[in-house]
């Protein structure tokens, strides 16, 4: 009976914790983006008081924290895609264990990311302000705040890697 | 790849023919001039050449004042974009000084000031107005006249005082049991939601002091009501907002006089500032030199290359002038000039914003070219997106007048998307996976005949070949700084800074593969060349110490630096994980739009909204993370081991304009 029980489980356990891993993926990375670039637009709509002309090139900064987001979709979409669970694609059976595993390759962005947009919103926004009153140094202040973006890109490859790594039946 | 050599000329001209020669010169537009000491040069002698250029300052500040009065009345104003685009329009330098006549410039200002006056004496007014207004609203329904308020009679005085509305009964019960008789109070009518209230007080004079009794428990403010308003208040409400209207029309006046002259003016302040800011910027290089009375001595730096072309300029003046090609003084360093090959001119831009190199150095332009263009195809890495965007570039190159940073710009992102459109072709992306997500494109299928990499179905091959640029990108850096100390003369930093980090990461590299059997060499061997390196290290890298131990320790403990170099390789990864992210951001877009496309009758409509949207969206998120890290990679990666970014930039006296392209 139990054994059973255990087996419809994994049936649907398995899938549900694919999906886990996808969201948070997208999710925590996607706050983050989110967060960084709340940062870096209160900065810039603070320079803007200035010199609304400071908009063109605060928009440059600012979007850059947003590149974690995406790096979230991107491994959510691997993650659904290697195992089949994306609209229009037949599922094979996923057991428990491969669904941890893919939760488990979801984490080096979901973290990374998360923690990493908010950084370089905090990065952005200094820089923002360095623009304001240097716009000459937009080249250096684009370049710092994509220094922080660098960890974020190691926890993607090393999401990718584990999920490409995994081999769903 | 190369920096102009220069020479430094003295010159030595006699004033009278020092502004002839000096337009040669600006005409040329190859000559930086070099600020001497002038500390012993007598005042008489620079004081007309002074008064000039205070007098060019000073137009200048009324041009810009003037232009920026006029600017928001401009109707045919050009934005940057456009005007970048559109190229400037076309003109001769005695055209421009024609069109940027000093009396005419003078009248416009007068009355451009005189409109200003006009307008800021009207503004001044409605704020005044409005001022009043807002201190009367509430008194509107006062049945008194103000003077009772402001001057009173002989025994009697009127006081409006400004309470919160919590506090307006108690004041009014204060007011009552402490002045009795002696006041008559009441609170003007006032809505529920007010959170304060107006009590009118008017009170025999000798009870003053009872009523600043009265008045010090609370916290009541007394209404100033200005001495010029004496009627009924609601009389005076509609007085101000009658006096409101006539200003408001008095305004609108004003403003259409204003947008009358604007486009006129504006353009005048165009040419004025052009023509005047050539003038000033001659002048501040003549008043540089060092002056006698008669004579202006100046020394400037010009290219070798333009020797001859200086010396034709000059000649004409030959009989009161005199040239001599000069040594730099000790420690002088010339400014630097990079003058590159047309296909690789554009990229000049993004070396210059990190730092320009130092005069006699290393001008990375040209090395760092193909490496550029080659991230950014790859991190944008979308045959589809590349050709559109490059068509599109192309397009508006070929159909405006587009000149400087804004086409060298251009240009680069020209290149790089057909880069990124011939990355895109051998990884199979078009537009994402549109070629195999919509039925319809399925004819083009062929496409994937040349596909080479697949890095969303196989990363690894992709993540190694990232790798593998990284490292030769890498070990290209330090290849330039060893040939850079090897031209200094410093031999032995070059082989054992450079040189044994070369070895021992290459011969480590070639342990890894030939281990691994992909390279066809002996691991031993390898082994060896990575070991001989280690000891070039260990030996050469404490030879700044004094002591044996001291020298051993510090060249075993620079063996660490290869973390250094494993955290720059390892960043190149983000060449896999950028084109990786413009794939994936394009495979949800195509899958969206298959999803759209199903809904009965406005499917396709959607389908091909939502793709459109998708991809324009994709398309910008993606160009500008390429564009950063492919510049970042040159800047911190490459060159963080080679670059000597401290020179100065050479700023040649020019027809420096802003608004005209002259013609001569």
């Amino acid at each position: 009976m139990e054994s059973a029980i255990i087996e419809a489980m994994s049936g649907q356990l398995g899938p549900a914790l694919v999906i886990l891993g996808a969201a948070l993926a997208v999710g925590f990375a996607g706050i983050g983006s989110a967060w960084g670039i709340g940062i870096a637009n209160e900065a810039a709509a603070g320079v803007m008081t200035e010199n609304p002309k400071n908009f063109i090139s605060s928009l440059v900064l600012l979007a850059l924290p947003g590149t974690q987001g995406i790096y979230g979709l991107l491994v959510g979409v691997i993650a659904l895609y290697n195992t089949k669970l994306l609209i229009g694609m037949e599922p094979p059976a996923i057991s428990i264990w491969t669904g941890l595993a893919v939760l488990f390759a979801c984490l080096p962005i979901a973290i990374t990311g998360f923690l990493s947009a908010i950084w370089q919103g905090r990065s952005s926004a200094a820089c923002i302000l360095l623009i304001s009153k240097r716009p000459e140094e937009m080249a250096h202040a684009v370049i710092l705040p994509a220094m922080c973006e660098t960890y974020a890109i190691f926890g993607l490859l090393m999401s990718i890697l584990m999920l490409l790594g995994i081999k769903v039946q | 790849m190369a920096i102009e050599a220069m020479q430094k000329i003295r010159m030595a001209l006699h004033k009278s023919i020092s502004d002839e020669m000096m337009n040669a010169i600006q005409k040329l537009g190859c000559c930086q001039f070099i600020p001497r000491d002038n500390g012993r040069v007598a005042e008489k002698n620079v004081a007309s050449l002074k008064a000039r250029a205070r007098h060019l300052d000073e137009l200048l500040s009324d041009v810009r004042l003037a232009s920026r009065f006029v600017e928001p009345y401009v109707a045919k104003k050009e934005g940057g974009m456009a005007k970048a685009l559109g190229g400037l329009s076309p003109c001769s330098v005695a055209e421009l000084a024609e069109l940027a006549s000093e009396r005419e410039f003078l009248s416009s200002l007068k009355i451009t000031r005189d409109l200003e006056k006009r307008l800021s004496d009207v503004k001044a007014g409605v704020s005044r107005v409005n001022g009043l207004i807002s201190v009367m609203s509430p008194l509107s329904r006062l049945p008194y006249s103000l003077d009772f308020y402001t001057k009173g009679t002989a025994s009697v005085q009127g006081a409006i005082f400004q309470i919160a509305a919590n506090a307006a009964e108690k004041f009014m019960d204060a007011l009552e049991s402490s002045m009795g008789e002696n006041a008559e109070a009441f609170m003007l009518p006032a809505g529920e939601k007010e959170s304060a209230r107006f009590v009118s007080v008017i009170y025999a004079r000798n009870a003053s002091d009872e009523l600043q009794q009265a008045l010090s428990a609370f916290q009541a403010s007394r209404v100033e009501i200005p001495q010029n308003l004496t009627g009924l208040a609601s009389d005076e409400l509609s007085r101000l907002n009658g006096e409101l209207s006539e200003l408001g029309l008095q305004e609108e006046s004003v403003n259409a006089e204003i947008a009358a002259i604007a486009d006129k003016t504006w353009k005048l302040c165009q040419y004025c500032s052009d023509r005047w800011g050539i003038e000033k910027s001659k002048l501040d290089a003549l008043i540089e030199g060092e002056q006698t009375e008669q004579i202006i001595l100046t020394e400037l730096w010009a290219p070798k290359s333009c020797l001859n072309a200086f010396n034709d300029a000059v000649k004409p003046y030959a009989g009161l002038s005199e040239i001599m090609l000069v040594e730099p003084d000790e420690g002088e360093k010339p400014p630097t000039l990079l003058r590159n090959p047309k296909w690789s001119k554009p990229i000049e831009a993004i070396v210059k914003m990190y730092g320009i190199p130092t005069y006699g150095g290393f001008d990375p332009t040209s090395v760092t070219t193909p490496f550029f263009y080659a991230f950014f195809g790859i991190c944008f890495g979308d045959a589809g997106y590349g050709l559109l965007i490059a068509c599109t570039i192309a397009i508006i190159l070929k159909k405006t007048k587009a000149s400087g940073p804004i086409a060298n710009f251009l240009k680069i992102i020209l290149i790089g998307n057909l880069c990124a459109f011939a990355f895109g072709a051998i990884t199979f992306s078009w537009f994402g996976d549109s070629l195999t997500s919509f039925s319809f494109l399925k004819p083009l299928g062929w496409l994937k005949s040349i596909q080479l990499l697949d890095p969303m179905s196989d990363p690894m091959t992709m993540l190694v070949v990232s790798l593998a640029i990284g490292f030769f990108h890498v070990m290209l850096g330090l290849a330039i700084a060893m040939r850079n100390n090897f031209k200094s003369g410093d031999r032995l930093a070059a082989f054992g800074d450079q040189g044994g980090w070369i070895i021992f990461l290459c011969g480590l590299v070639m342990f890894g593969l030939s281990s691994g059997g992909i390279l066809g060499l002996p691991a031993k061997l390898c082994g060896t060349v990575a070991v001989f390196g280690a000891l070039v290290l260990v030996a050469t890298q404490g030879r700044g110490k004094k002591s044996v131990v001291g020298k051993l320790f510090s060249g075993i403990l620079s063996l660490y630096g290869i973390t250094s170099y494993l955290g720059d390789v390892l960043s190149y990864s983000r060449l896999l994980a950028l084109g990786l992210g413009s794939a994936a951001i394009a495979m949800v877009v195509n899958l969206l739009a298959n999803l759209v496309s199903g809904v009965p009758y406005i499917g396709i409509l959607l389908g091909v909204a939502v793709f459109a949207m998708g991809h324009v969206f994709g398309m910008v998120i993606n160009i500008l993370g390429a564009f950063i890290h492919s510049m970042r990679l040159q800047y911190v990666e490459f060159y963080g081991k080679f670059y000597d970014a401290s020179g100065e930039g050479f700023l040649p006296l020019s027809y420096n304009t802003q608004y005209v392209k002259l013609t001569d």
